[in-house]
């Protein structure tokens, strides 16, 4: 069944190609400052918009620092912040959201009206209010992303696991004397891990621009920290002399947001399994 | 008593992941006002594949190969856009197994009605309420005011489904197509359902395709029942020859394995048919039924039988036997 | 007098939803033989689901005893939807292990019901209807049980498939000395398994008795109205109009729409009353009107 999904997954050209340019672009976030492109942070005001060269590909900006460099060192501050953000939001949403679930009663009244409430917010509102309470620093930052995009994690599995615990397999599990846990960890997770997957994907995207709004607000994060947010704030009052400056940034943001989403389409496609069923 | 349906030799595919597949193959019914004809088969036979040609609704990986369906007289395979749509409209009425889901459950009835009359004519509700509310009292609901103000899900399943007729009754159809209707239902309503059908199709003169997986159901309706299996019809005749001298082998078959009210607990043993059921996928030679045919001989696995009939009784079935 | 294995005292289910109350069960009392099967007939939403669930423990009554002759009595429940009692990304092999944990037994089990051993790794979704209720009927056979609910296992299958999963039941039921509670709305099909025959309206037992005493000598109205609605082909057609009045019954929930109605049965209800030997109605007609 699951080699049905990846081979279903590989035949998907749009997502296989989204897959391919974001695993270069992670790849290259940590491989390209081993070779010597690391310095993000000193001045070199001689060289300041040098020609595009391979030591400089794609120029330098106003202080001399090389743009190449700030963006790869930049990917690990956006992809891998988000990232923990993710992996936060979706280990302790789907948490939540099964217990929540699961169990009904008050705690699924509690959880869904709390989730309710929440998202009633902005999410990016959300999390600047988070980062601004929690407090400052790059773990806080993570950990405001991962909160504001919580609920609608918990949204999404909640259904799902609504869903699941109807069918009457749940119910004969439970005549066969098998604990709570043993449904949730064999029957309900089994269940619900293409929403989950699709869901880390989708949360993912939403981390990412997260990311970058914050760093542009330049809540949790400064300068001259390379996030990609945080530079397209930097350069921002270039815009109309050295215009590079801001759009290579925002190319790398809306590349990665784009490539996620399709990833996270195809991997949806790919999983659905009322698609087996017609086969 | 003109033939309002008449279906000739149609043949249909559908293109799958592995290939063509035959989901029709040479059906030949006709159906003539008045009639209430049943088309009996379980899943997989190919009678939901006939209810979606009928009403032009095929899914896009079908194709009408040949074959002709005549309603009322005017040929409407090929037919498309608009005047698909006023065929449909003025010939065609159609009731769907699940009532619940064929209607919207944010309208009331009366704004569901109204909009289903508007697509033919422009009117206001008080120009047609005494029509509706006829049509309402004469498909069984007493109180036709109240329910025109209600929400499906305030409604019983039973009442649903009337209403389902009702609405395809509207536009005065001269063919009703009867997906299931009474297979959701509970069986008493079923009964009053059924019985609905049949004084309507006396009253209107309306010819009645019911389609059913219930034998007992098609007897309880039908004055004549075509037997699908496979895609075929493998046996065809009045209600009477098809239960007291079943020919083809999956109607015998079949008869003896539906449970009686008129036997007890040991007093009959059912004979289940051994086999899986008929599934396109895995499209063979010869008769579609001889896997599981307890008659069948080395020819039934290489020739396709073909269809026999006299004296209105017909069936597809290769061994002499029989007849 | 045959040993009972199941007793079931005054039990009382009530559902609350924002629509309002819906009583699922009214005091329903009855007893089951070892080795029998008692057929619980009605239409939907007179209860019989939720009876079986709370016999099985899946919910727990509002009031009332479930008593079992032998507390390690085994119970077990077989699904009406075959695709939906299954995990859809278990093996045939492992679903059958939830009950008893043994893979030489699941596959033992699996023959017994009619499958291959090639099926055993095989995915629900590539099993049919027929196939699948095997597969569930083995589940439930694994737990070794005693007793077994049968929550209208065969109206969700084609017809072909059906007679074979009623005949699987009636053989297992011999060999292994199993007694069921069989939930059915298609009065042909209790009629072919069950020794005894319960109808059931509204969350009350309106008649129960021996099947071919229920069936040929209905006692209450509401059996014979629904005896009238089975499709028979060439059977008499024993017509019973029923009147559908607005008035509220406090008593038999059926008053409204019983022909027989008198003025009692809209205040009081009427306890089962025994007709002849262990066939019993709940109408106050049946002493005027009642046997046939």
């Amino acid at each position: 069944m699951f080699k049905r999904a990846v081979r279903r997954f590989v035949r998907n050209r749009t997502a296989m190609i989204a897959l391919i340019i974001f695993v270069m672009m992670v790849l290259s976030c940590f491989i390209f400052p081993l070779l010597g492109y690391n310095d993000f942070e000193s001045l070199h005001l001689e060289s300041q918009y040098a020609p595009v060269s391979l030591r400089h590909p794609f120029s330098t900006d106003n202080l001399g620092r090389d743009l190449f460099t700030r963006i790869v060192i930049g990917g690990r501050y956006t992809l891998g912040l988000s990232f923990i953000a993710t992996i936060i939001a979706v280990v302790f949403g789907v948490a939540i959201g099964t217990l929540a679930a699961y169990k009904g009663g008050w705690l699924d009244n509690f959880t869904s009206g709390l989730t309710q409430a929440v998202s009633a917010i902005p999410y990016v509102l959300t999390a600047i209010i988070l980062e601004v309470s929690l407090g400052w620093g790059q773990g806080w930052f993570s950990l405001a992303i991962a909160l504001a995009n919580m609920p609608a994690v918990i949204q999404s599995v909640r259904a799902a696991v609504l869903k699941v615990r109807q069918q009457e397999f749940i119910s004969a599990a439970r005549v066969a004397g098998k604990s709570d846990l043993f449904i949730i960890t064999k029957h309900v997770l089994r269940n619900i891990y293409s929403t989950v997957i699709v869901r880390f994907c989708s949360t993912y995207a939403a981390s990412i621009v997260a990311c970058s709004v914050l760093g542009y607000l330049e809540v949790g994060i400064s300068s001259p920290a390379p996030e990609w947010g945080r530079m397209v704030a930097d350069y921002f009052h270039l815009i109309q002399t050295r215009g590079f400056l801001v759009f290579i940034p925002c190319l790398f943001i809306s590349r990665s947001v784009l490539c996620v989403t399709m990833i996270s389409h195809g991997l949806r496609d790919a999983l659905d399994p009322k698609e087996y069923q017609h086969e | 008593m003109s033939n309002i349906l008449t279906i000739e030799n149609l043949n249909v595919t559908y293109r799958t992941l592995a290939g063509r597949r035959h989901v029709l193959q040479d059906v030949s019914l006709s159906l003539a006002s008045g009639q209430i004809r049943a088309i009996v088969g379980e899943s997989g036979c190919g009678k939901s594949t006939l209810v979606n040609t009928i009403i032009s609704l095929l899914p896009d990986n079908a194709e009408i190969e040949s074959g002709s369906i005549m309603i009322d007289g005017r040929e409407t395979v090929g037919l498309t856009g608009e005047r698909l749509r006023k065929m449909r409209l003025e010939k065609l009425g159609v009731v769907f197994q699940d009532p619940f889901s064929a209607l919207d459950p944010s309208y009331t009835i009366e704004k569901q009605i109204l909009e289903s009359i508007r697509i033919s004519r422009k009117v206001s509700m008080k120009d047609v309420e005494m029509e509706i509310r006829e049509l309402l009292r004469s498909c069984g609901l007493r109180n036709p005011e109240e329910i025109l103000k209600k929400y499906p899900h305030e409604l019983s399943g039973g009442q649903q489904q009337r209403i389902m007729i009702a609405m395809a009754l509207l536009n005065k159809p001269s063919l009703l197509i009867a997906d299931e209707p009474t297979t959701a239902l509970d069986v008493t309503v079923q009964k009053e359902i059924l019985r609905l059908l049949k004084s309507l199709a006396k009253k209107n003169d309306l010819a009645v395709l019911f389609v059913t997986h219930s034998l007992d159901v098609a007897a309880e309706i039908a004055d004549r029942i075509a037997v699908f299996y496979g895609g075929r019809v493998v046996e065809e005749g009045r209600v009477e020859e098809i239960f007291s001298f079943p020919l083809h082998p999956y109607t015998q078959a079949l008869l003896k394995t539906i449970p009686s009210i008129e036997y007890g607990k040991n007093e009959r043993k059912l004979m289940p048919i051994e086999g899986e059921l008929f599934s396109f996928l895995n499209e063979e030679e010869g008769c579609c039924f001889a896997p599981r045919c307890p008659y069948a001989s080395e020819r039934c696995f290489k020739e396709s039988p073909k269809y026999r009939e006299s004296h209105g009784h017909g069936f597809a079935c290769m061994l002499e036997e029989v007849l | 007098m045959k040993e009972v294995l199941l007793k079931v005292r005054n039990l009382s289910k009530t559902f609350r939803s924002d629509k309002g109350i819906l009583k699922a069960l009214d005091d329903v009392s009855f007893d089951v033989c070892k080795g029998e099967t008692l057929g619980v007939v009605g239409e939907s939403g007179c209860g019989k689901t939720t009876l079986g669930r709370c016999v099985v423990g899946l919910l727990k009554p509002d009031h009332g005893t479930i008593v079992f002759s032998d507390a390690s009595k085994h119970k077990q429940i077989i699904f009406q939807d075959p695709y939906n009692s299954v995990d859809p990304y278990w093996t045939v092999e492992k679903i059958v292990c939830e009950t008893c944990n043994d893979r030489k037994k699941a596959v033992k089990l699996l023959k017994e019901v009619g499958l291959t051993e090639d099926e055993k790794d095989s995915f629900p979704h590539e099993l049919s209807g027929g196939q699948l209720q095997r597969v569930g009927i083995a589940r439930a056979l694994g737990g070794d049980p005693d007793f077994i609910v049968c929550d209208e296992p065969v109206s969700a299958l084609d017809v072909s498939y059906q007679s074979k999963i009623i005949s699987l039941l009636e053989d297992l039921q011999q060999e292994n000395d199993l007694t069921y509670l069989f939930i059915s709305h298609d009065l042909a099909v209790v009629r072919h398994i069950a020794d005894r025959i319960m109808i059931m309206y509204k969350g009350q037992i309106m008649e129960i008795g021996e099947t071919s005493q229920v069936v040929n000598k209905p006692a209450h109205p509401y059996t014979r109205f629904l005896l009238s609605a089975v499709p028979a082909p060439f059977g008499e057609k024993k017509q019973f109009d029923i009147r559908d009045d607005e008035v509220v019954s406090e008593g038999c929930p059926f008053a409204p729409r019983c022909p027989y109605r008198k003025d009692v049965c809209l205040k009081n209800r009427r306890m089962l009353k025994e007709i002849y030997e262990g066939h019993m109605a709940a109408c106050y007609n049946i002493n005027t009107d009642g046997g046939q």
